[in-house]
């Protein structure tokens, strides 16, 4: 099939033009399989998880490059996938909660790399507000909301793609799978299925024979938490009338939620399995760069919680490979990088540089290209930035991990936190190195007073260096700011603790 | 008067209030009236829906699939039909995905893939709107079981291998479970590799008796008798068969399989194109 240069119209729907140039020589074709909810930790065979099999995660990782400070620019769907897109943070581009539209000026990845000589592709799950995806890529299949619906016919569309492409441009394909999200249907449907067994909720699968107690992970590492957290953050999780009623959740419940979790894990790794297949067996085995990713992870009953949109690494460190089934491409295989901190922002600029141009034009994130190589780079960031649920902004060099937790002083003007409009409220600092789970939060602890300042330059740093920020308008994200603003007022939680 | 509903089926609101209420419960119900030998030549059909969190009460978003299976015994061997047709896209509008495979299988327990047959499954996307992706609407999967291995043919029409098998435990095809599990024993639990839609294979299933559960749809007894499947890559599967030994529910994570002698997507699917 040969791709127009101009936008097809039919059916009333105007479609998007495809590559509007001719591409630079020996490009690779590019496949970017996202998954949805996967945390780096775990979750992956390869990567040491205990409860789930991974043979074809593995397999990428094997033929290629893991980033293994690799984090979600903004832990949650839309703002994560809005950001992969553009290049922008989610202050920056407006997406600051699921279902805000982005700024209509946001930038777009796919009109870039089409300029390339890229025909581009998408199949799956998009779930970037603001942005039309049949406008930006020819679309394959558009996901639903769940992979149990979706993710079949994500892994048959692209396979179908990979039979029959034909055409002398290289191709960007997008596989947006929808798992291990399923995990966010289980525990509403566990906590119903459940018993009560001395007023807690208890999963009836042992009693009647259905799994065996060993077949069920242990309650996960870090269930605990430390009680000092930002304020949004205990609003979103620990206080809004006990949803989803965990102060009723049995030990044996948590458990059921890992196991779930773990076989959704399964049921896209083996989509991922038939998609590597067709790749393999095809003609554009060797000249295809493999990237994979997942736009945040979940809580997997780590600090008490469950889904997405906290700082938690088991939450805000994803996947992140660069892998290729051939021997072609300059791909290091079976690397894992555990130096340079990466993060979603740098998946356009990276895209763009195997692509051959257009990085420029996306205003953050670096090409991880070279680093897949295997080659020097002396100046790669010492410190990464994240956003989360508007009020917690997060910097890490690695060591240690600085969250900050921002409050509105007056009426709530929609406009994106920050240590210039907003008033710092609940902090957190851990030594992930010394303490992985997370437990101990030393922001107030008097001799990490010093390192707690340190990180508070560069948050503001790395504040400053975002776009100017625009006021958030639309009525899902500013009603989000309001509510959740007004809740945090109204039970009076602190706003700070004291140092010791 | 209000349904008597197992745990496993009476979880979710879409099912009870809405599904329930508009077949099995409802006055001119759909639960069947027709005798059943589930040893012989039969076609059943069903219903796919949602059983997800989103409380939907549109048909398009609770109805979205359609599934029919039929079996012929020919001696040892038994073949399955199937036509089973999807809703797509986000919004359920338009695009809808058609398959239709036939396999041979064992006529045994379960139903497993016999060796050596040629299996096929044909999906094709039906209402495609951008003519930029119509080259893509299609694809076809040929197996066959070999020497202990599942091959399958590649786009070339190339045999290649797919999965190493453990030759001890049968092959069994998501199909075959929904045809088969209601024939097995009261205390058995059998093992087997699951091959769902004949496209992705994982060892180390296992499907058992759960126990006999009387249900009340509309004031209607029904007396069902319940299996469970586990095994990696899904959550438990619940399997209901009726007294007859044909399958009136299957639960899965976030969808069911609900008898219908008429699936409500077939009339509104036939003039795909």
């Amino acid at each position: 099939m040969g791709a127009s240069a101009a936008a097809v119209l039919a059916g009333g729907l105007v479609y998007p033009s495809n590559a509007k140039a001719q591409a630079a020589k020996n490009v690779p074709n590019i496949i970017f399989i996202h998954v949805d909810q996967l945390s780096l930790l775990d979750s992956i065979s390869a990567y040491g998880a205990k409860y789930t099999a991974t043979p074809a995660i593995d397999r990428i990782v094997k033929n290629g490059t893991s980033f293994m400070q690799s984090y979600s620019a903004d832990p949650v769907c839309c703002p994560a996938r809005a950001t992969w897109w553009s290049g922008t943070y989610s202050s920056e581009n407006g997406v600051v909660v699921n279902n805000t539209p982005c700024h209509s000026d946001t930038p777009d990845l796919s009109p870039i790399i089409q300029d390339a000589g890229y025909n581009t592709y998408f199949t799956g799950k998009w779930h970037v507000p603001g942005k039309n995806v049949k406008s930006l890529f020819h679309v394959l299949h558009e996901g639903s909301w769940w992979g149990e619906i979706t993710d079949s016919e994500v892994t048959r569309s692209a396979r179908a793609f990979l039979r029959n492409y034909n055409d002398d441009k290289p191709f960007f394909l997008a596989a947006g799978y929808l798992n291990p999200h399923d995990i966010c249907i289980t525990p509403s449907t566990e906590f119903d299925r459940a018993q009560d067994v001395q007023g807690k909720k208890t999963p009836r699968y042992v009693a009647e024979g259905i799994l065996t107690d060993g077949d069920i992970p242990p309650l996960p590492e870090a269930h605990g938490y430390d009680k000092r957290e930002p304020n949004i953050h205990i609003a979103m999780h620990r206080g809004l009338i006990d949803k989803p009623k965990f102060s009723q959740w049995s030990d044996e419940l948590w458990r059921m939620h890992r196991y779930n979790y773990h076989r959704f894990v399964e049921m896209v790794d083996n989509e991922i399995g038939l998609l590597l297949d067709e790749l393999e067996h095809s003609k554009w085995r060797d000249n295809t760069l493999l990237i994979f990713s997942s736009d945040h992870g979940d809580g997997i009953g780590r600090h008490f919680s469950l889904g997405k949109s906290t700082l938690y690494d088991e939450v805000a460190k994803v996947p992140f490979v660069i892998a290729t089934l051939g021997d072609k491409l300059e791909v290091r295989k079976d690397v894992r990088d555990c130096e340079h901190l990466v993060s979603g922002i740098d998946f356009g600029a990276t895209v763009c540089d195997y692509c051959g141009s257009g990085g420029e034009k996306l205003p953050h994130g670096r090409s991880l290209r070279p680093l897949a190589a295997g080659r020097e780079v002396a100046d790669w960031r010492t410190h990464l930035y994240a956003e989360s649920s508007v009020y917690m902004h997060m910097v890490t060099d690695g060591r240690y991990k600085y969250v900050c937790g921002y409050e509105e002083d007056g009426e709530v003007s929609g406009l994106p936190a920050g240590a210039e409009t907003h008033s710092i409220g609940v902090e957190q600092l851990f030594d992930v190195l010394n303490d992985a789970g997370e437990q101990n939060n030393l922001a107030y602890r008097q001799d990490y007073q010093e390192i707690l300042e340190k990180m508070r330059a560069v948050m503001r740093e790395k504040e400053t260096k975002r776009l100017k920020l625009r006021e958030i308008t639309a009525s899902v994200g500013l009603e989000f700011m309001k509510t959740h603003t007004e809740l945090i007022r109204k039970r009076e939680y602190p706003k700070s603790y004291p140092v010791v | 008067m209000s349904d008597t509903l197992h745990w496993s089926f009476g979880d979710n609101p879409i099912l009870k209030e809405k599904v329930f209420a508009e077949g099995f419960s409802a006055p001119e119900s759909t639960l069947p009236s027709s005798g059943f030998s589930p040893d012989g030549d039969w076609e059943n059909s069903y219903d796919l829906v949602y059983t997800g969190p989103q409380l939907f009460t549109e048909d398009k978003y609770v109805y979205y699939g359609g599934l029919r299976i039929g079996k012929r015994v020919a001696g040892d061997v038994a073949a399955l039909k199937i036509r089973e047709i999807n809703h797509m896209e986000q919004d359920f509008r338009s695009e809808r995905q058609h398959i239709e495979s036939e396999c041979v299988c064992c006529n045994e327990a379960l139903l497993p893939l016999a060796e050596g047959v040629d299996w096929n499954v044909s999906i094709l996307t039906k209402n495609r709107r951008d003519p930029m992706t119509a080259a893509y609407s299609e694809i076809n999967e040929t197996g066959r079981l070999k020497g202990g291995v599942i091959e399958k043919m590649d786009g070339g029409g190339k045999w290649y291998n797919y999965k190493k098998i453990d030759r001890q435990l049968p092959v069994v095809g998501n199909w075959s479970l929904l045809a088969s599990v209601g024939g097995i024993g009261g205390d058995k639990a059998i093992e087997f590799g699951y091959f769902h839609k004949l496209e992705s294979y994982s060892a180390g299933h296992k499907v058992r008796f759960l126990e006999t559960f009387k249900a009340d749809f509309g004031g209607r007894e029904v007396v069902l008798n319940g299996y469970v499947q586990t095994g990696p890559s899904i959550t438990p599967y619940f399997y209901w068969f009726d007294e007859q030994g044909r399958l009136l529910i299957a639960r899965f994570a976030l969808s069911a399989l609900i008898f219908n002698e008429n699936p409500r997507i077939e009339k509104e699917a036939a003039g795909d194109k």
